[in-house]
């Protein structure tokens, strides 16, 4: 009875880890026909997938056989039927998120793509509040050392103009 | 003989730099001339002996000195003398003593050029520009010795017999000069490539010749004198260093193109990332520099901008060799990383903490302030918030995020070229704009009418040539948007320059060259930067058109058959296999005539090179065709082993590619100009012209 309860038990557990198995490996069919299927779909697949092995290699032209057995994965997965997330999911699914260009998982994701907007912004903001409070002095206190100019809005208007001509003339 | 020779040169330097280093430093504070003039003495023989130094490996590498380590581990007896010279660079060692060497130079070379016009700057640029070398010495004396040769050592136990070290350890005998040759590895085929000769060195020759304007910067927090004459003193070796900088940018874009197989120029890999990181900060500098210039603002924001310029050179530099991200630059991964780390994050240290300290005392503190919003000083500030937005994306996605995801969550990810092109172009476009409207803006103020004024006509002219890319078949609306605010930026160029030419032609009867120098001669900055932006227009302009029209079919193709893509017919001919090269390499090479509207244009041969003696053995080199129009690119895939009549290639069409190129040499030829040195005039012609301006 007891050996009956481990084996059902183990059968159970085999059972219910057979999805996650099936997930991680290729649901390939060596007998699909593959002849459909032309070079430019597989790299259209392929080129959204970096090497697993070699960094930074998108799997499309990296020229190991490792990839070459890859990209022969990814046709025999569109003669099977699969769509083009289906294959790209199956492989993060076993090689992880470095697989993709920008990572799948949501919280990575998200930090990584927010986080250079906020420095951003905020950088934005202090540039912002800098030329707000010079700008705010300027009309406070007049600037000491613009005397020669200062009853000249004119003047202030045209000085790059004047000194675009001065200089092209030569004077 | 020379592992000796080179060795105790690179002590010797090590040693004499940190003399210079005391020296300098003892003479400022003491106030002593022969000290001071002593450290400079120091700083010509410290150059001197790296120079030395480099020699002795370069002429090892010549005559094919395989005991030492490095020989062996870069050369081979079947190389070509051209890339036997090359792989002075070609791995780890050796490019960081050619990397001394170069840094050698600067030093040496600013202190001969800077010697009397910033004497009171000099001392402190000596210590600093003999530390960063003293360190990058000791690190190829201690760490990373170019100089090790074999050794055989009979009695030791299996697997330890041979033994790497300068001197002879006792009980070793030196391996046979045959032996030795017949297993030297060769360099790595991906650096047998002319453009490999000219990259590297461009590329620290920007890197290292930052140590200057960072050593003015330093000197200058140090001394207290933060006028502007700092600024002036490392003006031009900021813009030499740009150059530098962009120039090995575009070479390893272009060597890319060549060597790497993959259609394109830029995959925003990392190690190409780290050397972008200091280009971006470091064109901020150059703007924002022009405002404390003209109106003694920004003190605080361009000191921390050139300190931050060489804290991205030495954190690029850290990142590339570390293997601190794994990339397909990997060969010069090795275990200098801590060492390298520390060094960088001292640097950082130190300097931001002199900053602090000087903006503490007010001694970084503006002259003037900002007249008006609408004003060429505000733009160059919202220019450098993008620079500087641009580059911490660039940092986040390609070291930040990376390191974060695999030390906080255990994931290894990657940030390719989909992401960066996805993320990064509203930045990329707002710099554009801000080329366009920045040079049509006044210092102070601009009123609205008149900036309105003067952008009409780029603007008319952008939207026609806008119209001429619709009736070529560019017909995506995002890419419109983005080519007419490019096309804006370079007709804004264009234009200003047009202006300052006719309004010269007006006044003075000369030949139209003759006013095209005179313009540039009277304000280089002004014209050259013209061309500059001129040049990043051309840039735009082919990144758009290869990037979003980028066409691509793979084919496997019998003997006598064709594919077509784009309106070209691509026949495949013959293949020729095991063809043997002079240099030992086994190309694999196929012959293919590329026809348009039934003519033939062009024999295309792409190949394959197979490198025996190499643990990297074979490079799948691509053949095109080129025109201005674009770039008809093809790749030999591959083959059935038993026949070479069906074989597969890969073909990308790559619109208005070379305008990349010809771009680069516009944006090169531009910081010439604006860099060049003006002869100074006679004080008597000075005050002659001064008088006539006065009257």
């Amino acid at each position: 009875m007891r050996l009956k309860i481990v084996l059902l038990s183990i059968l159970i557990a085999l059972l219910a880890t057979l999805p996650a198995l099936a997930q991680d490996t290729p649901p390939i069919d060596p007998d699909v026909d593959t002849s459909g299927i032309t070079d430019d779909q597989v790299n259209a697949i392929a080129n959204q997938l970096y090497c697993p092995v070699c960094e930074n290699i998108p799997l499309d032209t990296c020229g190991t056989l490792a990839c070459e057995d890859w990209r022969q994965e990814i046709r025999a997965m569109l003669a099977g039927g699969m769509s083009e997330e289906a294959i790209i999911d199956n492989f993060v699914r076993r090689f992880g998120d470095r697989v993709v260009s920008s990572p799948r998982d949501p919280f990575i994701s998200a930090m990584s793509i927010i986080t250079p907007w906020l420095v951003a912004l905020f950088a934005a903001g202090f540039a912002i509040v800098h030329v707000m409070k010079w700008n705010q002095s300027r009309s406070e206190t007049p600037v000491a050392d613009s005397g020669k100019d200062k009853n000249s809005t004119e003047n202030n208007r045209n000085s790059y103009m004047e000194q675009l001509e001065k200089d092209l003339a030569g004077k | 003989m020379l592992a000796e020779v080179g060795y105790l040169s690179l002590i010797i330097a090590f040693g004499i730099s940190l003399y210079a280093i005391v020296a300098a430093f003892i003479g400022e504070r003491n106030h002593t001339e022969s000290m001071v003039r002593s450290a400079r003495n120091a700083v010509l023989v410290a150059f001197g002996m790296v120079t030395v130094s480099t020699g002795a490996l370069l002429y090892a590498l010549m005559v094919e000195d395989y005991t030492i380590s490095y020989v062996w581990s870069v050369t081979s007896p079947s190389m070509p003398e051209f890339y036997r010279a090359t792989a002075l660079w070609g791995s780890q060692e050796g490019s960081l003593l050619f990397w001394s060497f170069l840094m050698a130079a600067f030093a040496a070379a600013a202190v001969v050029l800077n010697w009397k016009s910033h004497r009171r700057l000099m001392p402190g640029v000596i210590v600093y520009t003999m530390a960063v070398l003293a360190f990058f010495l000791g690190v190829s004396i201690w760490v990373e010795n170019p100089f090790v040769r074999w050794w055989l050592d009979s009695g030791a136990p299996e697997g330890q017999q041979v033994l790497q070290a300068v001197f002879q350890p006792a009980g070793t005998v030196q391996p046979t000069a045959t032996r030795l040759a017949e297993t030297a590895n060769g360099l790595n085929p991906l650096l047998r490539h002319f453009g490999m000769a000219i990259h590297p060195p461009m590329l620290y020759l920007g890197f290292v010749g930052f140590l200057i304007p960072f050593a003015f910067a330093m000197a200058a927090l140090a001394s207290g004198d933060l006028s502007t004459n700092w600024i002036k003193a490392s003006r031009r070796w900021t813009l030499t260093s740009w150059l530098f900088l962009s120039l090995g940018l575009m070479l390893g874009g272009r060597w890319a193109y060549d060597v790497l197989g993959w259609g394109g120029y830029w995959a925003w890999d990392p190690v190409e990332n780290a050397a972008l990181l200091p280009w971006l900060v470091g064109t901020a500098f150059l703007h924002s520099v022009m405002i404390q210039e003209k109106r003694g603002m920004l003190k605080a924001w361009n000191m921390a901008l050139v300190l931050g310029t060489f804290s991205a050179v030495i954190f690029g530099t850290f990142a590339t060799r570390s293997g601190l991200v794994e990339s397909v630059h990997s060969f010069a991964r090795s275990g200098i990383g801590v060492p390298m780390f520390l060094f960088w994050f001292g640097v950082t240290f130190i300097s931001t903490a002199m900053a602090l300290w000087r903006y503490n005392q007010g001694m970084l503190k503006d002259e003037h302030e900002f007249k008006s919003l609408f004003s060429r000083e505000t733009l160059f500030v919202v220019n450098n918030v993008v620079f500087l937005a641009i580059f911490f994306a660039v940092f986040w996605w390609s070291f930040g995020a990376p390191i974060v995801s695999e030390l906080f969550f255990n994931k290894v990810v990657t940030y390719g070229e989909a992401h960066f092109n996805q993320y990064l172009w509203p930045l990329l476009l707002a710099l554009y704009v801000l080329m366009g409207i920045a040079p049509l803006s006044a210092w102070g103020y601009t009123s609205v009418k008149r900036f309105g004024k003067a952008i009409l006509i780029p603007v008319i002219l952008s939207v026609v040539s806008l119209g001429v890319f619709f009736m070529m078949g560019m017909t995506d609306v995002l890419s419109l948007v983005g080519y007419w605010i490019v096309l804006l930026a370079g007709w804004v160029a264009i234009y200003e320059t047009y202006r300052g030419f006719m309004a010269r032609q007006k006044i003075h009867n000369e030949n139209p060259l003759q006013t095209v120098a005179a313009l540039l001669q009277r304000n280089p900055r002004r014209y050259g930067g013209y061309l500059i932006h001129l040049g990043v227009t051309i840039i735009g302009i082919g990144i758009i058109g290869s990037t979003v029209y980028q066409a691509e079919t793979q084919q496997t193709l019998e003997t006598g058959e064709s594919l077509e893509i784009g309106g070209y017919t691509l026949t495949y001919h013959r293949l020729d296999t095991g063809l043997v090269s002079s240099d030992g390499r086994i190309i694999d090479r196929a012959t293919l005539t590329l026809s348009r509207n039934g003519r033939e244009i062009d024999v295309i041969s792409p190949r394959r090179d197979f490198f025996p003696e190499s643990e990297m053995n074979t490079m799948t080199i691509a053949d095109a065709h080129s025109s201005l129009e674009n770039d008809f690119y093809v790749l030999l895939v591959g083959w059935e082993e038993i026949s070479t009549q069906r074989a597969t290639f890969k073909v990308y069409i790559n619109p208005l590619i070379n305008l990349v190129w010809w771009g680069g040499i516009v944006l090169i030829v531009g910081t010439l100009a604006a860099s060049w040195p003006h002869a100074i005039l006679p004080v008597r012609v000075r005050e002659t012209m001064r008088k006539g301006r006065e009257q």
